[in-house]
């Protein structure tokens, strides 16, 4: 929105932002010539790089023929934003309501600022010394900071930039934004395309398109021209938009002294677990992981990512805990059922996942699951152990109980991309699926006619007619089979080299066995 | 006298034919059954009532299918071998399938208890013993809730026995070709009468 009366706006601009940015995460001296890229142009450079010829356009290969100890570094604009923060915070100690324009770049509303230093040039004059103070003590760097009143972003952008090192202030007057703007180029207000098409018409400066017309710049370049007029007249959106901090989230429980308790951690954990509950709650936020660390007293750390498909609420996150904690207990193998090896300092968990909630509406048809569902199997899996109860599905893969994936309620299932379902898998078995796969394989024997145990060498060979089956229970005839069928899994990790064979017995059962040279597993069963 | 028994005869025929109706459409508390075994389950499961079944363990899933084929929850305890392709194979929706693998004696009942308030049909592996206090409070708890439970071996005061066995196998002979299909076998014995139904494997919806 752009009206006639923009606000008064104090901007704050540090000249180089993007390579000061990478200079202080990546710690390199100041005299060192740097290049920040994107898709192979440089974007930025130091003053030691621009000193031996790399401008801002070039390619890298012709900026490293340039300079050959030019140091490129890909242009990070998450890592620079982060190196801004800092300074952010700095001018929120002397004014309020920062609103940031881009990394290097921030601007605050000066009427109040002004009025309580007692003027425009008082205010900007304190929040340079501020800044200069701080970068020195704080960041260790010397920066070059600027500072701009005018009316606008824009124009105060505009007033930034011509400012210099010896004088960083520039105030352009109240309603003096047209007079400062006439003399610059048309092309600080518009796009390329439009600035090489005003240029050819002979509209060189903004002072020459605020004579023309407006509706007649609007009818012949569209809302770009438009808006181009509209800045160069000193027009500019009557608002700036502070940024939001959002809220910290996570909880934070410390032990003192250290305890070993389960029930007393998890009862001491309780109101930070209801209040990170609420929190989310109240930033309309939902959680679905999240990430306990529990320290304990030997300096360890016992970490942990627990996943909920749906949300975490306060009951769930006491759950995940307790559970961690008796993973614990079960690692240290104590006799005490309720108290763990080591002490625990304290305990953390911090929202790994975060969404917003309306995305997570409950459609009409929602796809989860019954709430009463949901609270039975919670309960029981509460009462009986977090990997009690589960769910599965069907993933890709040629041994059967890899085929077979088994979650604990509540725990997210693999998406169908993970599952791989789709793919060829040679070697999986053909025909119906077995009915009973075991979880654990049990050792049998495979005989001959004459009481021989059958063998199969490295190249497939079997040593003789299956014709016996000796399982635990008992002995039974083998009427059918077929085999061997090779299954080539990961060989080049040295893997076993198993063959799988299929077949029925006298008492119409039907058996998957895997022979891993003279030794016999089942697999699986059809009953 | 004539003209009083040609009503009756029509209205006994009326009434017959309405019991009759009756029996055949399902009942409101009873569970639905897998489309190959309505004929031998016209009305479903019963609700609220105890099945033992023997034998098969593609039976099992066969029955597992048909209230998850409707939408209902179900349960499974006790089987940590579950076959869960075999079972997707059967038309069971494994997003609504709970499964307890393990299971001390202790917790049997009171598991079986609380899965039976929220799903249609449980299927569990009995414990070895169950006294006969816990069986009748089990049996209460299922009446209320209306849903199924069907033990994989003996349990006293079964509403039925049943058996699946597997008949014949196709498919795989001496040294090659590979299983493609067999017929499975389930029996019904209820009030000493026994009736049967061969279902193909793999079925065909």
């Amino acid at each position: 929105m752009i009206t006639n009366s923009p606000v008064r706006v104090m901007l704050l601009w540090c000249p180089g932002w993007s390579v000061l940015a990478a200079r202080l995460t990546q710690g390199i001296s100041a005299d060192q010539a740097i290049a920040l890229t994107d898709r192979g142009f440089v974007v930025a450079c130091s003053a030691a790089a621009k000193l031996e010829g790399v401008t801002v356009g070039l390619r890298i290969r012709q900026a490293q023929h340039r300079c050959p100890e030019l140091i490129v570094l890909p242009h990070d604009v998450v890592a620079e934003a982060r190196a801004f923060e800092p300074v952010l915070q700095a001018v929120e100690e002397k004014i309020p309501d920062v609103h940031v324009v881009r990394p290097g770049i921030a601007a605050v509303r000066a009427q109040g600022a002004g009025r309580f230093y007692g003027g425009e040039h008082a205010a900007a004059n304190a929040l340079l010394a501020h800044l200069h103070d701080f970068t020195e003590h704080e960041l260790r760097l010397p920066v070059d900071l600027r500072v701009a009143v005018a009316d606008g972003l824009f124009t105060a952008e505009q007033a930034a930039y011509t400012s210099s090192t010896v004088t960083p202030l520039h105030i352009v007057p109240a309603g003096g934004s047209a007079d400062f703007l006439a003399g610059l180029p048309v092309a600080v207000a518009c796009d390329k395309k439009l600035d090489n098409l005003l240029q050819r018409m002979g509209i060189r400066k903004l002072g020459d398109l605020v004579q023309l017309p407006r509706d007649q710049v609007h009818a012949r370049f569209g809302a770009a021209g438009l808006r181009a007029h509209q800045l160069a007249s000193g027009e500019d959106a009557p608002i700036l938009s502070p940024r939001t901090v959002p809220p910290e989230l996570g909880m934070h429980v410390v032990f003192d002294p250290a305890t070993d308790r389960v029930e007393q951690i998890i009862a001491h954990c309780e109101p930070a677990a209801s209040d990170f509950a609420q929190l989310l709650t109240r930033s309309s936020l939902i959680c679905t992981e999240i990430r306990v660390t529990v320290q304990l007293e030997p300096d360890a750390l016992f970490e942990r990512l627990w996943r909920h498909p749906w949300q975490f609420g306060s009951s769930e996150v006491l759950d995940r805990i307790r559970w961690q904690l008796e993973d614990l207990a079960t690692e240290a193998a104590t006799v005490d059922d309720d108290s763990l090896g080591a002490s625990v300092l304290s305990v953390q968990v911090l929202p790994e996942s975060i969404d917003n909630a309306e995305h997570h509406a409950q459609g009409l048809w929602g796809d989860r699951p019954d709430e009463k569902v949901e609270h039975a199997l919670t309960t029981l899996q509460h009462r009986l152990g977090h990997d009690a109860v589960l769910t599965g599905t069907v993933a890709g893969g040629r041994l059967l109980h890899e085929r077979r994936v088994l979650r604990p309620w509540g725990d997210a299932l693999p998406t169908v991309r993970e599952r791989r379902l789709e793919q060829p898998w040679p070697g999986a078995v053909p025909g119906p699926a077995p009915a009973t796969v075991f979880s654990s394989a049990s050792q049998v024997q495979v005989l001959t006619d004459l009481g021989e145990p059958v063998t199969v060498d490295d190249r497939g060979t079997v040593s003789g007619q299956p014709a016996w089956l000796r399982l635990q229970e008992g002995h039974r005839r083998i009427e059918q089979w077929a085999g061997p069928w090779p299954i080539q899994q990961r060989w080049w990790r040295k893997g076993r080299h198993l063959n799988r064979f299929q077949l029925t017995d006298n008492q119409q059962a039907a058996w998957l066995l895997l022979a891993d040279g003279d030794t016999w597993f089942t697999e699986a069963r059809y009953d | 006298m004539e003209r009083m028994t040609a009503p009756t005869a029509t209205r006994v025929a009326e009434l017959h034919d309405l019991l009759q109706r009756h029996e055949q459409t399902p009942a409101a508390d009873s569970v639905p059954v897998h489309p190959a075994l309505t004929e031998l389950f016209p009305r479903g499961l019963r609700g609220g009532a105890v099945y033992a079944l023997h034998g098969s363990m593609s039976a099992a899933l066969a029955l597992l299918a048909g209230p998850s084929l409707a939408g209902s929850w179900c349960g499974v305890v006790g089987l940590p071998d579950l076959g869960v392709e075999a079972a997707a194979e059967w038309g069971v929706r494994l997003d609504r399938l709970a499964l307890v693998p393990q299971i001390s004696p202790a917790d049997w009942t009171s598991v079986i208890a609380s899965l039976v308030e929220v799903t249609a049909l449980v299927v569990a592996t009995p414990p070895e013993h169950i006294s006969p206090g816990e069986v009748s409070r089990l049996l209460a708890r299922l009446r209320t809730s209306g849903s199924t439970l069907v033990v994989l071996g003996d349990w006293p005061r079964a509403a039925a026995a049943l058996t699946g066995r597997i008949v014949r196998w196709a498919g795989l002979h001496a040294g090659h070709g590979h299983l493609s299909g067999g017929t499975l076998r389930f029996e019904v014995t209820e009030r000493h009468r026994t009736r049967h139904v061969d279902l193909a494997i793999p079925v065909r919806p």
